[in-house]
């Protein structure tokens, strides 16, 4: 469902042009999960970035169930990811203004949907969070601000789920929770999970694995 | 001194990155806009000064009734002033059998120091401008004398012993605007005055001492009045020498300071928003500081350091662009403004830094104290805010800052106090009143579109935002509508007071039984008459039958002009037309009552029901104080102090007084009224007019200008306002981005909210402007009230038109950035 071939992405800086990625290619399918992992400033967030349309790329092309987001417009890639992505930041990214169910029913309102109280309610439940629907990012705890962005994330019933080192900020035993969460909405939605990580523990329980080093794919495996 | 070092790395920093330079901008434009607006005001003042020395003839004079001693003038001579010496006396001109009182000006050669001198050979004719004196054995004379004494130029005339030649008609005389004098005026050189032997000791004579010269010495000349002239030598300004203009000017001066001082206010929005904002983001900054050992104290004392050198740069450039926008603006206005526009002052170099560093020291201090709270545990913990001080020391310093700069600016106690009271008094009710609002919407929101509900819910969901952003944007609102309000009430105010038909002639001694022809020889010449009022002269001798001597001592005069000679008494059975009274009532049963001006009443402590006994001619009359009235002593229409009921005065022989307006075409026919009404005598006061109508002109165009800046200056702070709250957007718009928002619907987000603000902020704007309005005609400017319809749909409107795009316009770049970018901005 995911193809990427020759994906490249450079940036003009004041002391030139700096290659971020260069040539990646890859190939993913339904319900698969696949561990980005490599040095700090080795491009992992850019490749995400990329592969979600947040940020485009210099040259390649990166299809998803068969349309070339690369050639989308702005608003064409906000329109797919509406339907089709889900995020999670290293840092959150909630609105501060929102209450945790107002955050997980943005989404859903952006979709349309009728029943979207309803069903960020539900998605809270999942998350463990029901009683605290009403407070504000700030008044959570980091751990519980993640839960919530991932009950964000999942509210669109994305195809396509990204994390990028969503338990970097996190205690060993409140990461472990959230990457079982996700894997758990990951089977359950048979979503396709795409994650960047240094833990080689959670690198293990993704089928596929990829380590970048200076923008580069140095291994790239696909067993199971 | 390291933290005077960290400081000015820190600021070196917070500019490269542009965290300073917001603030910067919005000091540049507060500081800039109080710099042009204080020089514009204060050069076109001065240059209005000057133009109003035209009608006196002299920036100064001095009237005393004996020379002043030569020492004395010595002493001024030091000044660096010129000077013109006069005597004016009153004496017989004989020519033939006939004989007339005429009003004498001996002048030197220097005279006119300022206006226009104007000497023609036929009456009511334009003349040629002419300088100095008559030459020997000449004198000018006015069409009035030429008429009561039945001859024309050229023919002569005895004044003592001597002859002279009239060898001029004085078309406009400087410095003759005194129209208690009746007598038709001629003028002489005073070199020829000994030789006519009519001064003789004990004759009545004022010697006028004219000056003329630089601001600077004019100065020093007040400066030396104060202390250096005795008791009967009075110095008369060109200003208090005009009621209307005076008037005017005050008016004008008062509306120029305001609108510096709403100019002051709107920057002051500005830096308050613009510093906390600076302050907020540094909140991890001092954090950090914190955690590698800082104390508290040296937070404060770095980051007040830092405001402050933000405060020396941008107020430097606001004044150099302020002194750069005022010369374009007098240059771009010169064909409108007064011919000589003295060079500004470097006073208003002062007043900018001490506004710069005031405001921002005031506007800043409750957040540099909330930073000062930053715990260093905000490293680990991000939703560390620091609790923010008590809303009174915010309010508290805000307001000493702002009321040191207004004071120190317009040096009136009263509009300062009227402004800051006024602008707690509307705060309070506002915020109330948006909180009311706020609830409101709360109720009516749950039911719409998702944009808009997501637009209303950030603004209910932040209530202290919202009403901090409401608040900034009525209180733009409401200075730029107070501004024009003010402006067009004053215009058409100074319109009103002197109408295209003001009088411009008067007539007086026109005999009872003329009245009615004199009125039917107007209307046959199409002209429109005026009121007619009789007229007996009298002094006022004895207040509730004690004399004025025993009431207020051996200077009485002094007391208030209308102790110091004959008065102008009329009696009427109808209120005049531009009188209004203000105590009492215009009672015509009461055959003993007399009406009183509002001033003279004030100065002399008078009552109702007092009494006040007058001379007129050899014998006395009495009167009961049964009303106070107000007049308009700039109406150039017959003003009387006291009006009597009919009854009291009709045996004291009066003659009457009367106005009307004649077109400068018109003109010659005052040479066949004067034939026909031979005993009357014509004041021409169009020239004054003219002159006045002029500085009025020039008033105008000066607020206009001013308008224009502020409203400009308004909208400038209005977009820098809403920049301010740009971060905030844009994350918010990154969020949804990422989220699959369209384009479409985070400007819906946008401009629903900014709607809803701008509605807001229109309501209050238009209810606080009204009543600022109604403060100021009230209180400063002394006109009457009035509401405004058409402000209540106008201004929500406006507001809608300006915030909206401005929000938009604010916010667009978030449509062409990669939502990764704002993310990572985060
Ligand atoms: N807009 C940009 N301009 C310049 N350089 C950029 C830009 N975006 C990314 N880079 C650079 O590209 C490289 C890759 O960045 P990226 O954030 O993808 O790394 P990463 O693998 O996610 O690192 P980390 O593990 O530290 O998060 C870095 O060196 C970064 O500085
Ligand atoms: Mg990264």
């Amino acid at each position: 469902m995911l193809t990427v071939s020759q994906l490249c992405k450079t940036v003009t800086t004041t002391n030139g042009k700096l290659t971020i990625l260069d040539d990646i290619n890859l190939n993913l399918k339904q319900g698969e999960s696949l561990a980005v992992s490599g040095p700090s400033g080795s491009g992992k967030s850019t490749l995400l970035s990329l592969l979600a349309g947040l940020d485009t790329a210099t040259s390649g092309s990166i299809l998803i169930h068969n349309t070339d987001i690369t050639h989308l417009s702005e608003d064409g890639r906000a329109e797919f990811r509406a339907r089709h992505v889900g995020f999670v930041f290293q840092s959150f990214h909630l609105l501060p203004t929102l209450t945790a169910l107002e955050n997980v029913v943005l989404p859903l309102e952006l979709k349309g949907s009728t029943d979207a109280i309803e069903q960020a309610n539900k998605l809270l439940f999942e998350v463990g969070l029901s009683a605290r629907s009403d407070h504000y990012p700030n008044q959570l705890s980091g751990g519980e601000q993640q839960r919530v962005a991932i009950a964000r994330s999942f509210a669109s019933n994305p195809d396509l789920l990204f994390a990028d080192e969503p338990t970097g900020n996190l205690d060993t035993k409140t990461g472990k929770q959230i990457i079982d969460l996700l894997f758990d909405l990951n089977s359950k939605q048979n979503t396709t999970l795409i994650l960047v990580t240094h833990d080689n523990n959670l690198a293990d329980r993704c089928s596929r694995n990829m380590q970048l080093d200076s923008g580069r794919c140095i291994n790239q495996d696909s067993y199971a | 001194m390291p933290d005077f070092k960290i400081a000015l790395r820190l600021f070196a920093r917070d500019w490269r990155s542009g965290e300073l330079r917001i603030l910067m901008v919005s000091l540049l434009i507060a500081i800039s806009g109080l710099t042009t607006i204080a020089v514009i005001v204060d050069r076109v003042d001065r240059g209005m000064s000057k133009e109003t020395s035209q009608i006196l003839g002299a920036d100064r004079v001095i009237r005393s009734p004996r020379p002043i001693l030569d020492a004395t003038l010595k002493e001024i001579s030091a000044l660096g002033l010129n000077r013109s010496d006069s005597i004016r006396f009153r004496t017989m001109v004989i020519a033939g059998n006939e004989f007339q009182l005429a009003s004498v000006r001996a002048v030197d050669l220097s005279y006119p120091l300022a206006g226009e001198l104007r000497i023609s050979d036929t009456p009511f004719v334009q003349g040629k401008p002419a300088k100095g004196a008559p030459t020997t054995g000449n004198v000018w004379v006015s069409p009035r004398l030429l008429q009561a004494l039945n001859i024309s130029i050229n023919n002569q005339v005895e004044i003592g012993v001597q002859r002279f030649t009239i060898s001029g008609i004085i078309e406009t005389e400087p410095g003759n605007t005194d129209f208690i004098s009746f007598a038709p005026s001629l003028i002489m050189a005073l070199s020829d005055v000994p030789a006519t032997k009519v001064i003789q000791p004990g004759s009545r004579v004022a010697y006028h001492y004219d000056f003329s010269g630089s601001e600077a010495a004019l100065l020093q000349f007040d400066q030396w009045c104060k202390t250096a002239l005795s008791a009967s030598e009075r110095v008369i300004g060109a200003e208090e020498n005009s009621p209307t203009v005076q008037s005017a000017l005050g008016r004008a001066r008062n509306y120029l300071n305001l609108a510096g001082l709403l100019g002051l206010l709107l920057g002051s929005v500005a830096i308050a928003i613009v510093s906390n904002r600076y302050v907020r983001r540094h909140f991890d900054h001092a954090a950090l500081l914190r955690c590698i050992g800082m104390k508290q104290n040296h937070i404060l004392y770095i980051y007040s350091l830092v405001l402050l050198f933000a405060a020396l740069i941008g107020t430097t450039l606001g004044i150099i662009l302020g002194y750069f926008l005022q010369q374009t603006a007098i240059t771009a206005l010169a064909d409108w403004l007064p011919e000589k526009i003295p060079s500004a002052n470097s006073g208003a170099v002062g007043l900018g830094y001490i506004a710069g560093v005031l405001v921002v020291a005031g506007f800043s201090l409750p957040g540099l104290l909330r930073i000062r709270r930053v715990t260093p545990m905000r490293i680990l913990r991000n939703d560390l805010v620091p609790l923010p001080v008590s809303a009174w020391i915010s309010i508290f310093s805000a307001i000493t800052a702002l009321g040191l700069v207004m004071w120190r600016y317009t040096l009136d106690i009263k509009l300062v106090s009227v402004v800051l009271l006024g602008g707690i008094l509307l705060t309070a009710v506002l915020s109330a009143f948006t909180r009311l609002l706020l609830r409101f919407l709360r109720k009516v929101s749950r039911s719409v579109a998702m944009p808009v509900r997501f637009g209303t819910g950030h603004l209910l969901r932040h209530r202290e935002a919202t009403l901090i952003q409401t608040a900034a944007f009525s209180i733009i609102l409401t200075l730029m509508l107070t501004i024009l309000l003010v402006r067009n009430e004053l215009i058409s105010d100074w319109q009103k007071q002197l109408p295209p038909e003001t009088p411009n002639h008067f007539v007086i001694n026109l005999p009872p039984a003329d009245t009615q022809a004199f009125r039917e020889f107007l209307l046959t010449h199409s002209i429109t008459p005026g009121e007619i009022y009789p007229m007996v002269r009298g002094r006022i001798v004895e207040i509730n039958d004690k004399s004025v001597a025993q009431v207020f001592g051996e200077h009485y005069g002094q007391q208030h002009n209308s102790l110091r000679r004959e008065l102008n008494l009329t009696w009427s059975t109808t209120l005049p037309k531009s009188n209004q009274i203000l105590q009492g009532g215009w009672q015509t049963s009461n055959k003993n009552g007399i009406s009183i001006e509002q001033e003279m009443a004030d100065s002399l402590n008078l009552q109702l029901n007092d009494t006040l006994t007058f001379n007129i001619g050899s014998l006395t009359t009495k009167g009961t104080i049964t009303s106070i009235r107000k007049v308009e002593w700039d109406s150039f229409e017959p003003n009387f102090y006291v009006i009597f009921q009919p009854g009291k005065l009709e045996s004291f022989g009066a003659t009457y007084i009367s106005s009307f307006y004649l077109p400068l075409e018109q003109k010659i026919i005052l040479n066949g009224m004067l034939q026909k009404f031979s005993s009357i005598s014509i004041l021409e006061t169009d020239r004054i007019l003219q002159q006045v109508r002029n500085i009025i002109r020039q008033a105008s165009i000066a607020v206009e200008f001013v308008l224009i800046f502020v409203i400009a200056a308004g909208l400038i702070v209005l977009l820098s306002t809403t920049y301010a709250s740009l971060d905030e957007k844009e994350y918010e718009a990154g969020v949804l981005r990422t989220l699959g928002a369209r384009n479409r619907t985070i400007f819906l987000c946008i401009i629903s909210e900014y709607w809803l603000l701008a509605m807001l902020a229109g309501i209050m704007a238009t209810f606080a402007s009204e009543s600022i309005a109604f403060g100021l005609y009230y209180f400063v400017f002394k006109i009457d009230p009035v509401l405004h319809g058409w402000l209540w749909w106008l201004s929500p409107i406006a507001a809608i038109l300006l915030i909206v795009p401005a929000g938009v316009f604010g916010v667009r770049s978030i449509v062409s950035t990669q939502p990764v970018r704002i993310l990572n901005k985060n």
